[in-house]
């Protein structure tokens, strides 16, 4: 099931599989870094739901997914001039999640300093539609659990299992080999149940 | 390598999966066009490089999402020197002792003494303006703002009313000081959100100054208490927030905040020595906190009370409006907004009920926070010395009463002092016999007559939760401990059904299939325990009886 729904959306754009052929890419993105306002909005359409969806995947709360995608909009308005080779979609990918992977580090880094009494502890954010359509929903599971993971296991787990793309897509995305991938693929399924469980979000296997 | 979710994942992966790559599949409506419209000025301001010079001197920055709002200055009162763009809209104001400027469709911003705000840059969505030095409170009337956003049920309706907040920077360390509405701050290692009353402070000084400190949070955590670590799981709310309107706090490299504009009025502000100063200087609204608040400790903002063990104390004030501290709270307010069509004479009254009602919105939250702080103060101890002090806040501290007297017996229980814990337990069931902890105390009592051995007694506690609307796990867990009384009585026929009746997608299935193979072994039926423990053996492979469980097949088999 997971997989035909990602596929769906993916299919269907050219910025969601990566499958468009990079001169296209390119030449887009050259025309936006010339000013061309057209282009850039192209690149966003195009762009804008596999942003939000991977960002989501990532562990991204869903109160933040709009900050998170405008966050990696204006990193690729900035930084337009670097993308030179490759896809759109791992260029994407790679800004999408090191946006997440620092706000995840960000909170960690908060709940540290409140167990050191050094800031005083977060007050929940207050409820906001899409906070109660995620509460004690699947996705609020999973995303507890991500946020939980190392980046590069929570990458390759996300763009393997949730995103449905092949080994080799995936070390393209995440830049190493593809024997590395299955590794970390391994260790993060072990991290997921065991975070999952730990945290309550997947029975228990041993008896209370 | 085959998908997980195709091969052999563990039991419950599947549906986690499934369902989270159903929910994350596709944005929400409008997401996209909201984040282009957040991301277009943003392109648009560097053409404005004197104005991004200006906003890099500054370490902190407010910004008022303001859609269309033209920020003409109307009116300036004060020592304030405004110095205005062609078009009338503000660009800088300076305040050696304090004034007030408003701006037009954008609301009000207050500068306290030596404060300095200069104009960022604007855009059709937002408004920002660096303060360089100083103290500013801003006051965004949310209700022009957003089209008068109302939920309406029934009879009543739920409107925004705005937001009001402070910002007190000194040098790198900033306050944010929330009086209505929500305010989102984001900085180096914080990301929060700020509902009123509260306050977020960047160090600790400001703690120090302030014996408020951050305490508003716990009042919004609810009785329930048990998701507390990740928020709300409150239902049939609603808010502005996808409009993506309101004020916020902003640095270009320290903090970005949204406003959430849906937090009811409160009028006034919490006093702090910078902004009593103001107040001298030019007359800034607010009322007198309370005398609790002044004296309240200034440790303790640090511990938070475990929202899974004691909600926060304005759960239980609905259960302590009667006390002293409360009184003030339940003086009727005004409906905010006056309905349409109400003659100006009504306005006038309106006015004057709400600022009435604000005055008691005051001494509430005042009365809130002191209780909280002492609550926490008393937590600071040992438990056995902990459990004293709170039974001194309980007597002291209406508000928290019952939160405080849960949680003192609580602590005895965790300590091993069920026989100290039970009466207390007892007591707090008498006497809030309908309160927000009403079911965790009956199950903590539960839980200490069962390891007092006080059987007779237990089995009427049981009863007596039985009868009562349990969540499913609960009652799955008090099914369990039925069957293991029967067992200890030796009763494996009432075992055995009691064990079977434990839902199997419960915690509690793992310990009832072992507990139905034993009755079942018990009874001589063999082949049905052997069934049973092979179940047992293939959900729960490593569970705690899974020796015990392969020692007994194995020694069947040998048999």
């Amino acid at each position: 099931m997971h997989a035909k729904t990602a596929a769906a959306p993916l299919a269907g754009r050219s910025g969601g599989d990566g499958a468009e052929v990079d001169s296209s890419d390119l030449e887009l993105v050259a025309r936006a870094r010339s000013g061309d306002r057209a282009a850039w909005r192209l690149i966003y359409e195009r762009q804008f739901d596999y942003v939000f969806r991977i960002a989501r995947r990532l562990g991204t709360p869903d109160s933040e997914a709009e900050d998170v995608a405008q966050e990696v909009f204006e990193i690729m308005l900035a930084r337009l001039d670097r993308f030179t080779y490759g896809r759109l979609t791992t260029w994407t990918f790679r800004i999408t999640s090191n946006v997440v992977s620092d706000r995840h580090r960000r909170r960690r880094v908060r709940r540290a300093f409140e167990k050191l009494g050094v800031v005083a502890p977060e007050r929940p954010a207050p409820p906001t539609p899409e906070r109660v359509a995620e509460s004690n929903s699947a996705s609020r599971a999973v995303r507890q659990i991500l946020e939980r993971m190392s980046p590069k296991k929570r990458e390759v787990f996300v763009l393997f299992e949730l995103e449905g793309l092949s080994g080799a897509e995936v070390a393209q995305h995440v830049d190493c080999p593809e024997g590395t991938v299955w590794t970390r693929l391994h260790h993060a399924r072990r991290d997921f149940v065991r975070i999952g469980r730990k945290l309550g979000c997947i029975e228990p296997e041993d008896a209370p | 390598m085959r998908r997980w979710i195709e091969d052999d994942a563990p039991a419950g992966v599947r549906e986690l999966l499934d369902g989270a790559s159903a929910a994350t599949a596709e944005a929400p409506p409008f997401a996209r066009e909201r984040v282009f419209e957040r991301i277009a000025p943003r392109r648009r301001s560097a053409a404005k490089p004197l104005v991004f010079a200006a906003a890099a001197t500054a370490a902190m920055a407010i910004v008022l999402l303001r859609p269309s709002a033209t920020g003409v200055v109307e009116e300036v009162t004060g020592d304030v020197v405004v110095v205005a763009r062609d078009d009338g809209t503000l660009q800088r104001a300076s305040a050696d002792r304090g004034g007030r400027v408003v701006l037009a469709e954008l609301g009000t911003i207050e500068l306290g003494p030596e404060t300095e705000v200069v104009r960022r840059d604007a855009d059709s969505v937002r408004w920002r303006f660096a303060l360089a030095r100083g103290a500013v409170t801003s006051d965004v009337p949310g209700v022009q703002r957003i089209g008068g956003f109302a939920v309406h049920a029934g009879a009543y309706e739920a409107r925004v009313v705005g937001t009001r907040f402070t910002v007190v920077r000194r040098g790198d360390d900033v306050e944010v000081d929330v009086a209505h509405g929500t305010v989102r701050v984001l900085g180096p290692e914080v990301d929060t959100q700020v509902a009123a009353p509260g306050r977020y402070a960047s160090s600790r000084w400001a703690l120090a100054d302030a014996p408020d400190g951050a305490d508003g949070a716990d009042g919004a955590d609810g009785a329930d208490g048990a998701d507390g670590a990740d928020g709300v799981d409150g239902s049939g709310t609603k808010d502005g927030a996808g409009i993506d309107d309101g004020a916020s706090l902003e640095d270009g490299a320290l903090a970005q905040a949204r406003d959430h504009g849906r937090a009811p009025a409160v009028r006034g502000r919490r006093r702090t020595p910078e902004r009593e100063s103001q107040r001298g200087a030019h007359g800034a609204k607010g009322s007198a906190s309370s005398a609790a608040e002044d004296s309240a400790p200034s440790a303790g903002e640090d511990t938070a009370p475990n929202a899974a063990e004691a909600p926060a104390p304005s759960a239980a004030e609905d259960d302590a409006g009667s006390a002293p501290d409360a009184e003030a709270a339940e003086a009727p307010c005004a409906p905010d907004e006056p309905a349409a069509g109400v003659s100006a004479a009504g306005n006038s009254r309106n006015l004057d009920a709400r600022d009435d009602c604000g005055d008691a919105e005051e001494a509430r939250n005042a009365a809130r926070r002191a209780a909280m702080l002492a609550y926490r103060a008393a937590l600071e101890a040992p438990p056995e010395e902990a459990a004293r002090r709170l039974v001194v806040v309980a007597e002291e501290h209406a508000v928290v009463r019952e939160v405080a007297l849960h949680r003192a017996a609580r602590l005895l229980k965790h300590a091993g002092q069920c026989g100290a814990a039970l009466p207390r337990y007892e007591a707090l069931l008498d006497e809030f016999p309908d309160g927000a902890l009403d079911l965790e105390r009956r199950i903590d009592r539960v839980e200490c007559l069962r390891t007092m051995s006080r059987t007779v007694a237990l089995r009427a506690a049981l009863d007596d939760l039985e009868r009562r609307d349990l969540p499913r796990t609960r009652r799955a867990e008090v099914t369990l401990m039925r069957a293991e009384l029967a067992r200890e009585a030796g009763d494996v026929e009432r075992a055995l059904a009691a064990a079977r009746a434990v839902p199997s997608d419960t915690p509690a299935a793992a310990n009832a299939k072992f507990l139905e193979a034993w009755a079942l072994l018990n009874l001589g039926r063999q082949d049905e325990a052997r069934t049973a423990l092979r179940s047992y053996l293939d959900r729960w492979p490593a569970g705690r009886h899974a020796a015990e469980a392969r020692a007994w097949i194995e020694a069947d088999r040998k048999k």
